[in-house]
């Protein structure tokens, strides 16, 4: 019972932290900047001339922009409003078509014709298309000509403002995606880059590095998605064919994570999917850049493709994550920490199911293209994220538990239970230690004075407190010890690491000072580097007869 | 010789630099940068006026040494340069960073731009930062003169050469080349924040839970202040304040640091590192009231950053020294203190660079690199931490796996052991659904083993417990829980689906016997219900359906004396 109510307090605690860090996300996009000119909206009131037919008044995502052919031209015409702005520009991101723009005639800006031209496959771009200071009334021409079948690419938001400013507030509106996205992809090079240790020191385990590669294609892909790659680069093409090859790559690397955790028959099903999958990837890559098939065509094939192997995914995740409960919750923790993965992953494929079916009730329905900015999938990564670093946290709590119950043990085994210090089992652990270490060492023998005589003068409650007492100083004045110990009766042991000779004999010199009185005793001290190829044994030994040779010139000096 | 342990340790870091090699290499053919226009620099041919005097035909990397004396506050200096050619460019843009000054700029003699003049007369405190100015389009071969008064003292030392270019070049240009800076900034912030949070929320108090979130606050730290002192915030936030943070953080980080200490070591030293944190935050306290007044600037203060983290980086050193003497640490507090260490060791070695460096640049050498790699060094460390605990766990999972098994499981049969059954009728107690306990005995062990031997007896077991967990593997629960007497738990099934599971067993127990090994195979069984013991423990469940079997295996041996 109780490592199920701690499992609840774990998932309320979760969900007080997802609510804190989208609070953080939230304010974040209130720190904004101030703008010296309006950024207006052109969204609305667009004259389009689709082939024959001619619509007037439109907003710009309700224009069908449908699967386009080959030779299909579009003309967007507006009536640019009357407003000072200096160095005027318009921003309109275009999908995988050219465009030329006019303004009452006059060409301004040409974007893509070189593409079409060579065959290739017009990348996706960012246009800020500079306007003549006088803009005011002047009409707006936008030609869009596609050169591909199977174009299916929405249009954006069209804005008007100060070249600068313009691209500061675009960028603004995506500064959340940016720090995610980079976070991800950074993220993932580091995990990628620990997996070498952990293959070879931990257990072959696999995971880390897949779960790296993961995050990092989805980081790439939101930086490809949302055009964030071409704040750093110019490399447009990149930027358009890493979008479709990172979230085919991601499609893959599920396949692959679902083999390393699954455990029934299935596993060589989920094996071959995952190798056909990598080959599929593989070759479309090698047509796409030998320009024969462009990667944008077969979309529609893999999409179909995807949905199938989402639903495998999504049977064996659920057939898997029922295995791992009826196995023995040894660990809260532990147990979350495992199908905290998986459910993570569950998330994300849903989530890219839910896109791909908006794609599918957008085509049916032919209207409403406002929802189809809103990406499912970029959530979906983000939860699955969430999970991927929730499962080192759990682990991270497990880790912790084991700890303590071993310390706990370790205590009961290896502790004197009266003066609390090293009892004699764990100084003799420490001597078998040093020798395999073979670093340097002394070793402090201590006899305690005149125990016997207040046990027998003052009761055995009176000798224990001067134990405990002595135990106390002891442990105190040699901090920096690797063992303070207790050997039995009126015996101490401390063991220490390479220190001076001189400034050993000061310190215990000084402490034998300082306690003169309250607790008088003898030492002898000696090094494991004083005779070479001593045993740990020897040492002692040697320390022990140091001590009685103390202890006898101490009984002499008493007696004159 | 190489012993075995430091060839793995070899092959690890090699294997480490091929694959970061190859990420760096992937990237780097990815994220090219050409500018579609020319980026002109604008490095010689400058001339400039200053205090009345003017100098010509200088090149602007050399003001530093070409400037009589000190800049005090108040001072102006005016630079000049012709405009090239500019009529090619869609937006035409100069791109100049400045340091503690506002500024002018003037084509001919029309201003196009002026920034923090207000601050400037009203004494406030102004930062560095990149800054775009358009030009007009109609600019060539005008004059180009840039105006900087000096807000405080030392105000040009290292003056970016200006560039003219089209402005998404000179923009993608700059973030271009510091793209590591910024990738990684943004990582260190965004991972801070993740295990701060993580941290704080989750854990009860321990002290590897304290140093943990010392570590991810001196990542966030560590992340904003390579973010502000590159002058790169104003990619997410405005440009004026961006200066005084980088102070901020300067001052904070080796109070976090002073902490981290503490956490790490061991010895009396830990309350005067605390001291030391907390006399470094009431100063940061101190002097920014005095910079909010206007009395004294930040700026003023730098030597006792300085001093700080010199201070930081030797009790590091100190403590690094003590750590691999003693020796004896676990390998997460060997992995600490090695991030830690590639921290304080990056901070030494940029020292040289940022005193010999003389002028600005855009950023992206190796010089702005060090401090990042450092950083990126130490969340790297963190991460492992985490990763070690992971491989740990699964270490420890397994073993209970192994004791589980060694615990549960009857080694003749496969079956589960009288320890199991005895567990699983405890966990039943706890709950309040059905169940059904099918008791089974195995008829004529004992005649087997007494006329055929010990052989035959076991062969008889191990054969009629493979049916037994086959018919009922997934459906119940079977354990072997004396010689020849097994138990099964049903724990999800009417009547009749445990009927059909019965009917199934004495099938296939009745099929051995087509074997012809001499056995005669056949079991008696009784179960009783939860519901057949209303308000009693499992016990009671149980004894009722050994009764229920010793009455079957009556009428077996009055059937077989008949």
């Amino acid at each position: 019972m109780n490592s199920i109510g701690k499992k609840y307090l774990i998932i309320v605690k979760l969900i007080l932290v997802i609510v804190l860090a989208s609070f953080i996300f939230v304010a974040m996009s209130f720190i904004d900047q101030k703008y010296e000119y309006p950024v207006i909206d052109l969204n609305d009131g667009w004259t389009v001339i689709d082939g024959d037919e001619v619509r007037e008044d439109v907003n710009i995502h309700d224009i069908d922009v449908g699967i386009r052919k080959d030779g299909n031209v579009l003309i967007l015409t507006h009536e640019l409003p009357h407003e000072r702005i200096h160095t005027p520009a318009i921003y309109l991101r275009s999908g995988l078509c050219a465009l030329t723009v006019t303004i009452d005639g006059g060409m301004i800006y040409t974007y893509g014709k070189d593409y079409a031209q060579n065959g290739k496959l017009i990348p996706k771009k960012a246009n800020y298309i500079p306007l003549p200071e006088q803009f005011g009334g002047k009409t707006v021409r936008i030609i869009i000509n596609y050169s591909e079948d199977n174009i299916h690419s929405a249009l954006s938001n069209v804005y008007l403002g100060n070249r600068a400013e313009l691209v500061r507030y675009v960028i603004g509106t995506k500064r959340g995606v940016l720090v995610l996205s980079v976070f991800l992809a950074v993220f993932g090079i580091c995990l990628i880059l620990l997996s070498p240790y952990l293959l070879l020191y931990g257990n072959n385990d696999l995971g880390i590095a897949i779960c790296g590669l993961m995050a990092f294609m989805m980081g790439y892909y939101a930086l490809c998605y949302y055009d964030l790659l071409l704040m750093f680069s110019d490399n447009l093409e990149m930027s358009t064919v890493g979008e479709y090859v990172s979230v085919y790559m991601v499609s893959v690397l599920i396949l692959v994570f679902l083999y390393t955790v699954q455990r029934d028959r299935l596993k060589r099903v989920t094996a071959v999917l995952a190798c056909a999958n990598i080959l599929v990837v593989a070759v479309l890559i090698v047509l796409h850049v030998l320009n024969i098939l462009h990667i944008n065509m077969v979309i529609r094939y893999i999409q179909g493709f995807s949905i199938i192997q989402s639903f495998y995914v999504l049977y064996v995740a659920v057939k898997t994550f029922r295995q791992n409960r009826m196995e023995e919750l040894h660990d809260a923790a532990l147990w979350l920490s495992d199908n905290c993965l998986l459910a993570g992953m569950v998330v994300f494929v849903v989530s890219a199911l839910a896109d791909v079916l908006k794609y599918v009730i957008i085509a049916a329905l032919n209207s409403n293209r406002r929802i189809y900015n809103f990406s499912f999938v970029t959530y979906g990564a983000l939860v699955f994220v969430i999970a991927m670093v929730m499962n080192y946290f759990f682990h991270t709590i497990s880790h912790y538990n084991a700890d303590d119950v071993r310390k706990k043990l370790m205590g009961v085994a290896y502790t004197d239970p009266l003066t609390r210090i090293s009892n004699r089992a764990r100084s003799e652990m420490e001597l078998v230690r040093l020798e395999q270490d073979k670093n340097e060492y002394v070793i402090i023998n201590i006899d305690l004075d005149h125990l016997k005589e207040i046990n027998d003068t003052k009761g055995h409650l009176e000798g224990d407190r001067l134990l405990r007492g002595f135990a106390n100083e002891l442990s105190n004045a040699f901090y920096d010890a690797k063992i303070v110990g207790r050997m039995g009766g009126d015996e101490f042991i401390v063991i220490m690491g390479s220190i001076r000779w001189n400034t050993l004999e000061k310190r215990l010199e000084s402490f034998q000072e300082e306690l003169k009185g309250k607790y008088d005793f003898s030492y002898g001290f000696a090094k494991n580097s004083e005779v070479k190829g001593t045993t740990a044994h020897e040492v002692f030994l040697m320390a022990d007869s140091r001590m009685y040779m103390m202890k006898e010139i101490h009984h002499e000096g008493g007696k004159v | 010789m190489i012993s075995r342990k430091n060839q793995r340790l070899m092959l690890c870091v090699l294997l480490t630099l091929v694959l970061l090699w190859a990420i760096v290499s992937v990237l780097k053919i990815n994220i090219t940068f050409d500018p579609d226009d020319e980026v002109t620099v604008l490095n010689g041919g400058w001339s400039a006026e200053y205090k009345g005097v003017k100098y010509e035909g200088f090149n602007i990397n050399d003001i530093g040494t070409i400037l009589p004396g000190n800049i005090m506050r108040g001072d102006l200096l005016t630079l000049s340069h012709e405009i090239y050619d500019i009529s090619g460019l869609d937006f035409p843009t100069l791109l100049f960073k400045t340091q503690y000054c506002a500024y002018q700029v003037y084509i001919d003699d029309k201003m196009v731009e002026e920034q923090y003049l207000m601050d400037y007369a009203h004494g406030n405190f102004v930062g560095c930062g990149y800054h775009y100015v358009t030009l007009p389009s109609d600019s060539t071969g005008k004059k180009l003169s840039i105006k900087l008064y000096a807000a405080e003292n030392k105000a040009y030392k290292g003056i970016l050469a200006p560039m003219i270019g089209d402005y998404h070049d000179l923009e993608s240009g700059l973030l271009h080349s510091n793209i590591f800076v910024i990738a990684s900034s943004i990582y260190l912030v965004c991972f801070g924040l993740v295990f701060f949070i993580i941290s704080t929320v989750f854990s009860s108090y321990s002290r590897e839970i304290i140093s943990q979130i010392v570590s991810s606050l001196l990542c966030i730290l560590m992340g904003l202040w390579i973010l502000f002192s590159n002058n790169l915030a104003y990619i997410f936030v405005f440009n004026s304040y961006s200066t005084l943070w980088e102070f901020i953080l300067i001052i904070l980080i080796p109070a976090v640091g002073f902490l981290m200490l503490s956490t790490v070591d061991r010895s009396n030293l830990r309350k005067l590192y605390r001291i030391i944190a907390v006399v470094d935050i009431i100063f940061l306290i101190f002097i920014l009231f005095l910079h909010v007044n206007n009395i004294i600037h930040i700026r003023a203060f730098i030597f006792v950053c300085h001093i700080m983290s010199a201070a930081c980086l030797i009790f590091m050193v100190y403590n690094d020294i003590k750590f691999f003497r003693h020796g004896g640490y676990s390998g997460s507090e060997i992995v600490q203190t090695l991030g830690l260490t590639a921290l304080g060791g990056a901070t030494v070695l940029s020292i040289p660079f940022y005193i010999t460096k003389k002028s600005g640049s855009i950023g992206g050498s190796i010089s702005d690199m060090i401090i990042p790699i450092g950083a990126m060094l130490f969340a790297m460390a963190i991460l492992l931490n985490f990763m070690l605990f992971i491989t740990e766990s699964y270490a420890r999972k397994r073993e209970y796996a192994s004791l589980a098994r060694l615990a549960y499981i009857d080694e003749m049969t496969e079956l589960y052991n009288r320890a199991m059954s005895d567990k699983k009728m405890d966990d039943m107690d706890h709950s309040s659904e059905d169940y059904c306990i099918i008791s089974i005995d195995v008829n004529g062990l004992k005649r087997v083993n007494d006329e055929m031997g010990h052989a035959k007896g076991d062969i008889l077991l191990k054969n009629v417990a493979g049916v037994l967990g086959e018919v009922f593997s997934d459906k119940a629960t079977v354990c072997r829980i004396g010689g020849d007497e097994f138990t099964a738990f049903v724990e999800k099934g009417d009547e009749r689906s445990i009927n059909s599971l019965i009917n199934d067993m004495k099938l296939q127990i009745n099929d051995l016997n087509s074997e012809n090994d001499g056995i005669y195979y056949s079991v008696s069984y009784g179960l009783a219900f939860r519901h057949d013991c209303p308000g009693e423990d499992s016990h009671a469940v149980f004894m009722l359906a050994d009764k229920r079997m010793y009455e079957s295996k009556r009428q077996y041996y009055k059937n077989i004396v008949r």
